[in-house]
């Protein structure tokens, strides 16, 4: 039900095929400033020590790739006083998932909405186990097992917050953002 | 007004006064501080909330401003609706632009927000302003600016101000009444000490301070209050003890005061006396001696004649000591007066040179006259008295000086303070004065020990008038002297003339006054109008004037002279004082009255200062005495009468001898004031004639011949007519014939003749008719002596010789 309802948003898009180009633009731009108010098990103890300076974002769509990374490829995320993490965008298969190294050294996972499949929601299962936030834009998303889905009310880009995933995944996430959600649910995923 | 001053406000009131300022001006002050300080408090504490408020307000604005959220920004601004005092808050997004607001309802619309960006925040006009920049990733990403009302502030800081000066009016009313109990402890003690010392003041008794006090100041006070006032009282009684002691004093001063000016006055009327005396007491020493002398030209050798001598020469010792008690008393009765006038110091150093000569041959002693500097011919000085002056000092200093010694005259010119003076040092060779004797030695009545006394006589009173002398030239006398080795007596006066611009002499030339005047060959020009009423002097007169060149015409008392002066022209007038129908007094009078100019000179024997005073008085030009000395004619005559160059020399000579013999300077030179009948008398070697003052004076012998020939033939009448008046005993009469004989006999050089008919006309002037007789008898007596010496053939040979014997005359009365 879950691939069905995903293939099925996948096929009312949002936006034209020309404004597609700016759509991932303003999606990549909310994952920059979402990544603002929230905090990464990556950065857990960063006043301290650190564990990375980078934070890698995969993104399964490899057409929208590029835009994504000109967007916000190499800026860096302040998370206080001289502790800056730089963006990392790169791509990443369904196939390359499913092996261990590949999901272990991403933070962030974007699934496009054309890219899901039957396969999506094990592989949102590993991701969560691997502590990765998950943005998806994808109709029942967050029920899926994904953390942060994308959508549009009144021809803006809103978002909602799945808390049960991001805490299964050591995620925090500051009230304010949870605040701006338009919606937020708390459903915990059954992990392997 | 004055009484609201603190200075005149009552103890109690100045000391409640005082606390009373002083607690509300602390109290005053401390509120003042505290509502400063809390309004500093409150902003500060305003401006904490604020602030927190907008950092609180700012982070949850920060997701709305990331995501563009306005919505959401402006319900947490509303937020700031349940703080009262935000009456505006606004969100900026980085370009400034309002992205969300939030206004106070109630607020007007015109409200600006208060830009302090600068300091991020502001007070101002009753508002707070705060600006907080809101940082997204780390960056600026707005800012949040609100706007608080500082009304609640204000209130609250009313309402302290209101509590605050509430407190302070209670805390003064406590300090008032606490003031008004407390100040008593002060003021009581010394209330009741001001109220003792008024009581004491107005009753005068002296009452101690009863009051209980402790050891505090005030107690100090009325300790040493009650100790002064037992002092006083104290006091008061030594006081008053010595009070009536000093009005004792006081009495006993003014009588001893009443008692020296007693004694003053007794000693001024003492000298007073003795100066109006001098006469008085003169003359009948002067008889004394002449009689003295006349017994002793009567007695043979013997005892009688010896003892008679040894009375003489007594009597003249007595003379001179009288003559220096008068001298003296003349001086401290201020009757001595100086004459500054114009002199030679040439002929005073020459009548000094060969009147001490003499007297130094005689004691073996060298004796010199030496001008040390160039010193001026003529000098202003009062001529007498420095002759006097100088007599005194060095007869003293040959008197002290034992035979061999040298006593010198050194005369040097010197400027004492730009004064050009004359130091006249009379250096001997003595016994000298010791130290301890030399600060008195100028003292009346002052010799160095009574054996100076006893050894060389004399008063010790010749330096002390020499001493007043010298102050009253203006000049002072002073000692140097040493025990054995001699002293210097320096008389310093001011010569009164200009040093560079005066004839000056030096050497031996002070000698060269004989010579000088010798080879004058000057003679006068002009007519001159004698009136004198004796023959002798109107021969003497005319010949001399004759001889100086002059034309002469006699009359014989002053109504002819009037008459002939003012009918016929002259030069010069000289007159007698003393004529019959008319005085020369009264005719100059006239003559003067009838604005007459020519110069008219007083020829007489009265030459006391008060009588030359009266004859310049009525108009004379001056007074010359008699009998008269040519060289003095000549130079007063010279000084009216225009000089012609003539071949016939015959002008007025003079030497030493001759300024000696002048009735002035004769026996002293303090006898300018003493009648000319005052005249050597004769001793028992003297001729009737000094033929040497006759000579001198005249100058000529065939003018003595004629003069003796006038008198042998005139004066036995005169005497004759003397000795009628003196019969019928008018004393007026005998005076006055007196008078015209003394001049007579003093014209010529019959001096013992002159003095005895002084001393009748002295007697004619007191009234005194019972020694008529006896004074006529001696005027017979001379006159007889005098006429059979000159009715030799040869007196004129034996009035030579025995004047050649005699080089200084015994002084005579």
């Amino acid at each position: 039900m879950f691939v069905a309802s995903l293939l099925a948003a996948r096929t009312g898009p949002l936006y034209a095929s020309g404004e597609k180009a700016s759509e991932y633009r303003m999606k990549a731009a909310y994952i920059f400033k979402i990544l603002q108010f929230v905090q990464l098990p990556a950065q857990t103890g960063m006043d301290a020590a650190p564990r990375k300076q980078l934070i890698v974002v995969g993104v399964t769509d490899k057409e929208h790739v590029k835009e994504i990374q000109d967007t916000i490829g190499g800026k860096e995320v302040v998370y206080g006083k001289g502790v800056n993490y730089r963006i990392v965008v790169k791509h990443v298969t369904f196939q390359q998932l499913q092996e261990a190294k590949h999901i272990a050294e991403l933070d962030v996972l974007y699934v496009c909405q054309h890219t899901v499949n039957d396969d999506t929601a094990k592989l949102l299962r590993t991701a969560i186990e691997n502590e990765v936030l998950i943005f998806g834009d994808t109709k029942d998303f967050l029920e899926s097992g994904g953390t942060i889905n994308f959508v549009v009310k009144k021809n803006k880009l809103k978002f909602e917050i799945n808390t049960g995933t991001a805490g299964q995944a050591g995620i925090r996430i500051r009230s304010q953002l949870m605040k701006l959600a338009v919606k937020v649910i708390n459903k915990k995923m059954k992990l392997n | 007004m004055d009484r609201f001053k603190l200075q005149n406000l009552a103890i109690r009131s100045k000391i409640r006064a005082i606390i009373l300022l002083t607690s509300v001006a602390a109290l005053l002050l401390a509120g003042a501080g505290f509502v400063i300080y809390q309004r500093l408090t409150l902003r500060s504490q305003m401006l904490r909330d604020t602030r927190i408020q907008a950092s609180i307000i700012a982070e949850n604005c920060r997701a709305s401003l990331t995501f563009g959220d306005a919505q959401d920004a402006n319900d947490v601004l509303g937020s700031l609706k349940s703080n009262s005092s935000v009456v505006l808050a606004r969100l900026l997004n980085l370009e400034e632009d309002i992205f969300a607001e939030y206004t106070k309802e109630g607020t007007p619309e015109d409200i600006q927000m208060l830009h302090c960006r600068d300091k991020n925040f502001r007070f101002q006009g009753g508002y707070l302003a705060v600006s907080q920049v809101i940082n997204v990733n780390g960056r600026p990403g707005g800012y949040l600016h609100m706007l608080s009302n500082l009304s609640q502030l204000d209130m609250v800081l009313r309402q302290n101000v209101v509590i605050v000066s509430i407190l302070i009016l209670l805390l003064s009313t406590v300090a008032y009444i606490t003031s008004g109990r407390l100040e008593k402890g002060i003021s009581n003690p010394i209330l009741r000490l001001a109220k003792t010392a008024k009581g004491i003041v107005s009753s005068g008794a002296y009452a101690e301070c009863d009051i209980q006090h402790g050891n505090d100041e005030i107690g100090v006070l009325i300790d040493s209050f009650n100790t002064m006032i037992s002092n006083l009282s104290k006091s008061t009684t030594s006081i008053e003890n010595l009070n009536a002691e000093i009005q004792e004093r006081i009495r006993t001063e003014a009588s001893l005061k009443e008692a020296k000016e007693q004694a003053e006055a007794a000693n001024i009327a003492k000298s007073q006396f003795l100066a109006n005396m001098s006469h008085e007491i003169r003359t009948p020493m002067n008889g004394i001696l002449g009689m003295v002398d006349l017994a002793l030209d009567e007695l043979g050798e013997g005892l009688a004649r010896r003892h008679l001598k040894t009375a003489s020469k007594s009597a003249k010792t007595l003379l001179d000591i009288i003559n220096d008690i008068l001298d003296i008393s003349k001086i401290e009765a201020g009757k001595l007066d100086v004459e500054i006038i114009e002199c030679s110091l040439k002929e005073l150093l020459s009548y000094v040179d060969s009147n001490l000569s003499y007297l130094a041959r005689e004691k073996e002693i060298d004796f010199a006259v030496k001008l040390q500097t160039k010193v001026p011919v003529e000098i202003k000085t009062d001529p007498t008295r420095l002759r006097q002056c100088l007599l005194n000092l060095a007869s003293n200093a040959i008197k002290f000086t034992e035979a061999g010694g040298s006593v010198t005259l050194n005369i040097s010119l010197e400027d004492v303070e730009d004064v050009p003076c004359l130091r006249l040092d009379v250096v001997d060779t003595g016994i000298g004065i010791p130290m301890e004797k030399q600060k008195n030695i100028f003292g009346t009545f002052s010799q160095v020990d009574a054996s100076t006394t006893r050894k060389f006589g004399g008063t010790g009173l010749g330096l002390a008038i020499t001493k007043q002398l010298a102050g009253l030239l203006g000049g002072d006398l002073t000692l140097e002297s040493q025990v054995g080795r001699g002293s210097t007596f320096s008389l310093l006066i001011p010569v009164n003339v200009a040093a560079d611009t005066s004839d000056m002499m030096e050497g031996s030339a002070w000698k060269q006054a004989v010579t000088e005047l010798t080879l004058s060959s000057d003679r006068l020009s002009g007519r001159v109008l004698v009136a004198e009423d004796d023959p002798v002097n109107q021969v003497t007169i005319q010949f001399i004037l004759e001889k100086f060149g002059l034309e002469v015409a006699i009359v014989d008392d002053g109504r002819e002279a009037l008459d002939k002066a003012t009918s016929e022209p002259f030069d010069l007038i000289l007159t007698d004082i003393q004529m019959p129908n008319m005085s020369g007094c009264e005719a100059t009078k006239r003559l003067r009255q009838q604005n007459y100019t020519l110069p008219i000179i007083a020829l007489t024997a009265n030459v006391m200062k008060e009588d030359v005073d009266s004859y310049i008085a009525v108009g004379c030009n001056e007074c010359l005495h008699k009998p008269v000395d040519r060289a003095q004619l000549y130079e007063t005559l010279s000084r009216y009468l225009p000089i012609k160059d003539g071949t016939e020399v015959d002008t007025p000579e003079s030497s030493p001898a001759q300024v000696d013999k002048t009735p002035e300077s004769v026996s002293d030179a303090n006898t300018s004031e003493r009648p000319q009948a005052e005249a050597p008398v004769r001793s028992e070697d003297d001729m009737p004639i000094d033929w040497q003052d006759l000579i001198n004076r005249v100058k000529n012998e065939a003018l003595v011949e004629k003069i003796v020939a006038v008198f042998l033939d005139q004066y036995p009448a005169k005497i004759e007519c003397l000795g009628q008046v003196v019969r019928v005993g008018h004393a007026d009469d005998v005076r006055a014939q007196a008078h015209g004989l003394k001049g007579a006999a003093a014209s010529m050089g019959a001096k013992c003749l002159s003095q005895a008919c002084y001393q009748l006309e002295r007697a004619g002037k007191d009234g005194n008719v019972q020694v008529f007789a006896e004074l006529f008898e001696n005027i017979q007596t001379e006159f007889s002596s005098l006429t059979a010496f000159v009715s030799q053939d040869n007196w004129i040979d034996l009035a030579k010789q025995n004047s050649a014997k005699e080089h200084v005359e015994q002084p005579c009365p």
